[in-house]
């Protein structure tokens, strides 16, 4: 499996270690973290205009400072990163936080609490339709 | 004008419910649910709480989660795989996510009932402390979860209505 260059963006340390981990398993080894939206999307841009950009990104929906969703809209607007695949990981279960996410340009939407058997299945879901 | 949220059974089971499902999924353990009590006064108890907003046109509620040291120390070694002896700020972020979630859970099985709640990022508390008025002396339930896997760590979440 290609390795791929991936951003885990949510304010709780305990959410990305769990999906470093899960990811770790399935063999990819890259990872970059933010703790925030706009940590997140200079992270992205200074990726993108060094010719090294991201190939995936994990993002948590409620944050402090810019939220998950409006990092997804900035990154459609901005050229580079219109494409990227972008996976929703929130608490927000509710059927129009999930149409408001994939109307946004999400890829997919990944419900917490996460165990890491569902995380596993989802993130080869996510990486058979991306590739 | 939006339905004002009451506490029956049937909510009380959703929260059960909503933390039984966290844990379980996040810890692989299954909970085992001890004492629910209906309490006068909200009042803290232990040393770590976590206190997330439940919001409709106005804030109407909190969800408050309450640990120990040795528990959460417990949980947070389940999730990192490390041997933390001292609560640092990787301990206290499981707190905090912890609440958010079981929130997350509880917010869509309300919304089943029409209720339409928004949800604060969650603050975490270190230590003893008084809560605000309008949520001590508000109408308050406190149940207590015991991990299956060790009964004597013991995890309480009260929801407690404003005044």
């Amino acid at each position: 499996m290609d390795d791929l260059k991936i951003l885990i963006v949510d304010d709780f340390e305990m959410t990305r270690v769990m999906i470093k981990n899960n990811l770790k398993e399935l063999g990819f080894s890259i990872f970059e973290e933010a703790e925030n939206g706009l940590d997140a999307f200079n992270k992205l841009k200074l990726a993108k205009d060094s010719n090294v950009p991201f190939d995936l990104v994990f993002c948590d929906w409620n944050m402090p400072v810019m939220s998950g969703i409006d990092l997804l809209k900035r990154c459609r607007k901005t050229p580079g990163l219109i494409l990227l695949p972008f996976i929703m990981v929130t608490a927000e279960a509710e059927t129009e936080n999930v149409i408001m996410a994939l109307k946004a340009g999400a890829n997919d939407y990944i419900i917490k609490p996460i165990s890491a058997e569902v995380l596993k299945k989802k993130i080869e879901t996510i990486l058979k339709k991306i590739r | 004008m939006m339905k004002k949220l009451e506490i029956t059974e049937q909510i009380l089971a959703e929260l059960q419910d909503s933390v039984s499902e966290t844990f379980n999924a996040v810890l692989a353990e299954k909970m085992v649910i001890g004492s629910k009590t209906r309490m006068d006064k909200l009042e803290s108890i232990s040393e770590i709480t976590s206190q997330v907003s439940l919001f409709q046109e106005n804030l109407e509620a909190i969800l408050v989660i309450c640990l120990d040291k040795q528990t959460l120390l417990y949980i947070a070694n389940k999730v990192f795989g490390s041997l933390k002896t001292e609560i640092d700020e990787s301990v206290k972020s499981c707190v905090n996510e912890f609440a958010n979630m079981i929130f997350g859970v509880l917010k869509t099985k309300l919304s089943k009932y029409g209720y339409k709640f928004k949800m604060s990022i969650p603050s975490l508390i270190t230590g003893t402390h008084e809560f605000s008025s309008n949520i001590k002396n508000g109408e308050s339930y406190q149940i207590q979860f015991l991990l299956s896997g060790v009964p004597e760590k013991v995890i309480s979440v009260n929801l407690c209505l404003t005044n």
